[in-house]
């Protein structure tokens, strides 16, 4: 991608939904869980820090 | 981001932080920085890939403007930048999903100093309850 091009994410989120991440206690969360009652902001960070 | 959760939580909105790394990781930075919300652990970053963050080049990371707006974030915030873990050409960013999977709105980053704030995630959030 061209530098300062700006990505566009899916318009759903279903490719999401199905991925499970660890969360800082080991704990398995599916993504699709996280929204499947009230709406979520998810948040991508570039580097913990 | 962690100190908007109360404002997330009066809208009625799970607020979840994705990094790269493992759960070890996410522990720390969450005791580092006194965050509170969920930080999930993306080693491999599939959710990256998925949601289609961009993987920065020399530009994106090291433009004076990037720079620059590094600065004032550092200034504004008061903290500083730890070691970077994971690709540090990585690039991340922030969307909004309904129950319904709906994606109805993101702020994906292009370039380093390209971060959401909280206040433009709460205010996207307001416009789709409304």
């Amino acid at each position: 991608m061209p530098a300062g091009r700006k990505p566009s994410p899916p318009s759903r989120a279903d490719e999401l939904a199905d991925i499970v991440l660890p969360d800082q206690d080991g704990h398995d969360v599916r993504l699709g869980d996280l929204w499947s009652e009230r709406p979520v902001a998810l948040v991508w960070l570039r580097h913990y820090g | 981001m962690d100190r908007a959760r109360g404002d997330f939580k009066a809208a009625g909105v799970n607020l979840v932080l994705i990094g790269q790394a493992t759960p070890r990781h996410a522990a720390q930075f969450r005791r580092r920085q006194g965050v509170q919300v969920p930080v999930l652990a993306d080693k491999d970053r599939v959710s990256y890939r998925a949601v289609g963050a961009k993987v920065g080049g020399v530009t994106d990371l090291f433009a004076p403007k990037v720079i620059a707006k590094g600065a004032v974030t550092i200034a504004r915030q008061k903290t500083i930048q730890g070691r970077t873990i994971g690709d540090a050409n990585q690039l991340g960013g922030a969307v909004v999903i309904l129950p319904d999977g709906q994606i109805t709105w993101s702020h994906m980053a292009a370039d380093a100093g390209d971060n959401a704030s909280p206040e433009e995630i709460l205010a996207a959030i307001h416009e789709a309850a409304a």
